[in-house]
């Protein structure tokens, strides 16, 4: 029974970590522009 | 602002029963640190975070539909093995004769439910930055 329990959380926590860590790299690198759009306006805004 | 209604309406709702466990290790006396963590309160937080998850993404229509399938599903995944985790541990309770290890049940609901934390965040953070650019366009 243990054993059952361990090797489904294994599996199923590292996926879910690996998904985790994609979605938060895929927006990352999404809403990039988005960012560095905000932060001009910012800057023109206190120029 | 998503993200921190997700913080304080659903992390800190979810953690109360383990703040609470904690708050009694600190008061009462004679009180083992294997209180603070219990089995049950760590299933039931990851049950929240994962049910948050599919209620915020199903009536979302703006966004990707591989990604919200994705998470969707992931997120049913982790409530059918919370689900089972819960009811090992109410059998571990009625009955002895089962022979699970209460530790090992234990530190696979905290690393699960620390996975779900961390999933829950990577989804309401996409979300956030989702309204953040319909903001601005």
């Amino acid at each position: 029974m243990d054993s059952i329990i361990i090797i489904s959380s294994i599996i199923v926590g590292t996926s879910g970590l690996v998904f985790a860590i994609k979605t938060l790299i895929d927006t990352r690198k999404k809403y990039y522009k988005q960012f560095l759009k905000e932060r001009e306006n910012r800057r023109n805004i206190n120029e | 602002m998503k993200k921190r209604k997700w913080f304080i309406y659903t992390v800190i709702i979810g953690l109360l029963p383990l703040m609470i466990r904690f708050f009694l290790f600190l008061v009462v006396n004679g009180i083992g640190s294997n209180y603070i963590l219990n089995e049950v309160d760590l299933v039931t937080f990851g049950l929240i975070l994962h049910i948050s998850n599919i209620n915020e993404l199903e009536d979302k229509e703006k966004i990707e539909r591989v990604w919200k399938t994705t998470c969707i599903g992931f997120s049913v995944v982790m409530l059918v093995l919370f689900s089972s985790l819960l009811a090992v541990g109410y059998l571990s309770d009625i009955s002895k004769s089962i022979d699970i290890n209460k530790n090992t049940l234990r530190y696979c609901a905290l690393f699960l439910s620390s996975v779900s934390l961390i999933i829950s965040y990577a989804i309401y953070n996409r979300l956030n930055k989702i309204e953040e650019a319909s903001w601005i366009a």
